[in-house]
């Protein structure tokens, strides 16, 4: 009976597991076209990957000025979002959605608020000194100041 | 967790085996009431009604969240994201979950006047729950083994277990581990949960996730309440949260209850005081508990304790004694660390224990029985949960459980003080998983889960259970879950090693009870309305029951029955203008193996609550009503339908910092009964009526 469960399991495993993969590559095609933008009164100028993983992933805090970072996120389904968690953060928006859900569970960290538009995005920048967000390149942006992103 | 047998106790118990042969039952108890518990919970009630007139005015928003003791942001409140953990060992969202779940949050919590664990699982879709005046006990989808204790739910207090090591029991009445107040949500899991938790998860799990801290970045609460039947209650927390990495809260609280006289007119002979249990209604309780979380460490520790007089005489005892007292005790504590990795893959690992015990004094004629029992387990466990691909999640995880000297022990005490000890077992246990289980993303519109889980229990051998789910969004409202899922209970020390010489005798062999269950669940959301509808039927293999052995007459207990269930469940949740709630029906058919109705099993329930802020969320009324069909007892009759009506008024005005409650339970008086375990004498248990409690609750 027990192999019987574990041979089932391990074909049902082996089938998905290629469906999968065939998806993953599907997937890792598209352009990445965004801008990361601070507060106007916000005197940084460029940031690192690793710095706005930190600043994302609610690691990191304070800005060098001691003010609290702000993030904010874009809806999960915008491809600005896709773009910059794979780009910047080296991950899936799923892999960042589940941290948030396990750490919002756990009684850890608070995630960034999300933001249903990218004008929502700028918006909040625009009002409050220690925001960070991204938005597309193409964005008109107001009251906001666009941050060199190195590598 | 278990009353053991003298002989007169066995005699009473085989008398109704014999007639009801295949009916599980189980006992328990506990000794001496302490006037400490009554008087520091009247002069907590007295205290906290006094710091009222006292108390600072506070933010209105701040007493807005510390209401809801879920701390969500608000962007993921908006969107509606319901997290539950119980159903793949890790946080997910609700309609993504491969099982059907109800979550009762504590704002739900609050605004119906829950007052126990059991009266929360009374309310929620497919569950029951009966009460004997000195346990209370669930029951899900007609599944009903009468006074089994709850060994067949797995409880879990944030994720960790806490049934018994030695019986498997959990109390969830009065003697509840967690006070209500404490909680911050209750995940309710139908069907089996083996694939992932092992043993007990075999008709569902139960997870209270208690509260981080008191209000937004900590603070504290006090809560005091009197109500009839001589009840007061009173509670306190505090907590600090010095950094979103820091934080500690403690909390206390203390229940008393005086009672009422009962006549039971199965004793209503003269020389058994014409059938009035005279003051045997107490029931006393306190507990404590402490977390603290610094950094990726988090602590946990929880302590309760229940001394409860027994008004009905059960066991074959002396009836309208005072010397029937019960007394559970129960406990966790655990060290957890938690770290998330660059790639966001997270590990836990977590150490700790838990305990379920009971002491209890049984007065017979020209003896006093006391029985105790002793069960403490020690866990470690790990997991690694990894998003892999496009999103694709894997967890696997490995435990091990160890039951250190379970004792069951019981004594004999003559009149002329002469004691004699019946029963000293002690027996360890030690069990050894591992599971695993894979989230397929199948697109944005198809999860598929498969899960498989074994466990070994050394030279009892070992099982493996398997899951597999479907979950289909065709549309952004529409969910479609296929379930399929196997569960195990393997038989507990007490059911494998009890003997008291004379009228019971262990089992040469007894085996884990097994279950399998298919369910399929279609979810949809309506404007602010989720409504859902499910079809399952389980199937059981192997019950593990108390029988009468035909070739000596003793009792044994032996693998026998293989009761089966099908249903049908209903329900609507949500918000509908400005009233919130959940209505609910169920149907029900439970069989035993020969096809005859199952004892306690009621073949309809239906639920109604409803909760409506008025005055701009000044005032909150909910009221609820609770329909549970007829069921039959021990004695071959049926106790009839019933509808308890309870009614809840809140009153919390902006910018103060107390809040005043009003609940009435079963407010038209229903005066409904509860089948009786074969523990009584009583076919039936007639329950308390109508009651009435006041409260008031301040937050600093």
């Amino acid at each position: 009976m027990i192999q019987r469960h574990l041979r089932f399991f391990a074909l049902c495993c082996s089938v998905i597991f290629c469906a999968a993969l065939r998806s993953d590559v599907a997937r890792a095609q598209s352009d990445t076209t965004f801008v990361v933008i601070v507060n106007s009164g916000n005197p940084t100028t460029e940031l690192s990957n690793a710095d706005l993983k930190e600043m994302f992933l609610g690691r990191r805090t304070q800005w060098e000025s001691a003010k609290t970072v702000l993030p904010v996120d874009l809806g999960p389904k915008l491809i600005a979002r896709k773009n910059f968690s794979r780009d910047v953060l080296g991950l899936s928006t799923t892999a960042v959605t589940n941290y948030w859900m396990q750490e919002i569970f756990g009684g850890g960290k608070t995630p960034p608020p999300v933001v249903s538009s990218v004008s929502a995005a700028v918006a909040y920048v625009a009002a409050n000194s220690g925001a960070i967000a991204y938005v597309p390149a193409d964005t008109p942006l107001d009251r906001v100041r666009v941050v060199r992103i190195v590598k | 967790m278990t009353k053991y047998m003298s002989k007169r106790v066995a005699k009473h118990i085989a008398r109704h085996l014999s007639k009801h042969s295949g009916s599980g039952w189980a006992g328990m108890c506990r000794y001496g009431c302490s006037s400490v518990v009554r008087t520091a919970a009247r002069v907590l009630a007295v205290g906290g009604m006094t710091l009222v007139l006292g108390a600072p005015l506070h933010d209105a928003g701040a007493q807005a969240l510390s209401r809801d003791t879920v701390a969500l942001p608000a962007a993921i409140q908006t969107s509606a994201l319901e997290l539950v953990y119980s159903a793949s060992r890790y946080a997910q969202e609700a309609r993504e979950a491969p099982a059907s779940v109800t979550i009762i949050t504590a704002r739900e919590i609050r605004e119906f006047g829950y007052r126990t664990l059991a009266d929360v699982l009374g309310a929620v879709r497919g569950f029951s729950t009966n009460n004997d005046l000195n346990y209370e006990y669930a029951t899900v989808r007609g599944m009903a083994r009468l006074g089994d204790f709850n060994t067949r739910i797995l409880f879990m207090v944030d994720g960790r277990r806490i049934n018994s090591g030695v019986s498997d029991g959990v109390t969830i009445g009065t003697d509840e581990l967690i006070d209500l107040n404490r909680v911050a949500r209750i995940e309710i899991i139908r069907g089996p949960g083996s694939a992932l938790f092992g043993s007990n998860a075999f008709n569902g799990v139960v997870n209270l996730v208690t509260e981080h801290h008191v209000g937004p970045t900590g603070g504290a609460r006090a809560d005091a309440e009197a109500g009839s039947f001589g009840t007061y209650r009173a509670s306190v927390a505090w907590s600090t949260r010095p950094a979103s990495s820091r934080e500690v809260l403690v909390s206390a609280s203390a229940r008393h209850r005086t009672g009422i006289d009962r006549y039971y007119s199965e004793f209503d002979t003269p020389s058994q005081n014409n059938g009035i249990a005279k003051g045997l209604d107490g029931d006393e309780s306190y507990r404590m508990a402490a977390r603290a979380r610094v950094g990726d460490w988090t602590f946990n520790s929880a302590y309760s304790n229940r001394t409860r007089h027994v008004p009905t005489a059960s066991y074959g005892t002396i009836f309208n004694d005072a010397r029937l007292v019960t007394n559970d005790r129960a406990a966790l504590g655990s060290v957890t660390y938690t770290h998330s990795f660059d790639d966001l893959s997270r590990l836990i690992v977590s150490s700790g224990f838990n305990s379920q015990d009971y002491s209890g004094t049984y007065p017979y004629e020209g003896a006093l029985s006391s029985d105790v029992t002793i069960g403490r387990t020690w866990q470690v466990e790990a997991q690694y949960l990894r998003v892999f691909g496009s999103g694709h999640k894997f967890a696997v995880g490995a435990e091990e459980r160890f039951v250190k000297n379970g004792r069951l022990g019981a004594d004999e005490m003559a009149d002329d003080g002469e004691t004699t000890n019946i029963l000293d077992v002690r027996r360890s246990q030690r069990v050894g998983a591992a599971y695993s289980q894979i989230e397929w993303r199948l697109g944005d519109k198809a999860q598929l889960y498969t899960g498989l889980r074994h466990d070994s229990y050394g030279a009892l051998g070992s099982t493996t259970n398997p899951r597999a789910s479907l979950i289909v969004k065709p549309t952004d409202r529409t969910t479609l879950k296929a379930l399929y899922g196997a569960a195990f209970r393997a038989p507990n020390i007490y059911e494998r090693t009890y003997t008291d010489g004379m009228s019971q005798k262990p089992p040469l062999q007894i085996n884990p009870e097994h279950v399998r269950s298919v369910e399929v669940e279609l979810e949809q959301r309506m404007g602010a309305m989720t409504g859902s509808v499910s079809a399952y039927r389980l199937t059981t293999n192997s019950l593990i029951n108390l029988t009468v052995d035909p070739a000596d007459s003793l009792l044994v207990f032996q693998n026998s029955g293989s009761p089966t269930a099908r249903g049908v469940e209903m329900e609507m949740r949500g918000r509908l203008g400005r009233v919130s709630g959940r209505a609910s029906v169920a149907f029900q058919h439970a069989r035993s193996s020969d096809d005859s109705v199952l004892v306690n099993s009621p073949q309809q329930l239906a639920r109604l609550g409803a909760s409506l802020p008025l005055f701009h969320d000044v005032t909150n009324v909910a009221l609820e009503l609770r329909y549970t069909g007829a069921r039959l007892t021990l004695g071959g009759s049926d106790v009839s339908a019933h509808t308890v009506t309870n009614f809840t008024f809140l009153f919390r005005p902006h910018a103060r910092p107390f809040e005043f409650m009003l609940n009435v339970k079963d407010l038209l008086n229903s005066g409904f009964d509860d089948p009786a375990g074969a523990e009584h004498w009583q076919n039936v248990i007639p329950q308390d009526g109508r009651s009435v409690r006041a409260g008031l609750r301040i937050t600093f």
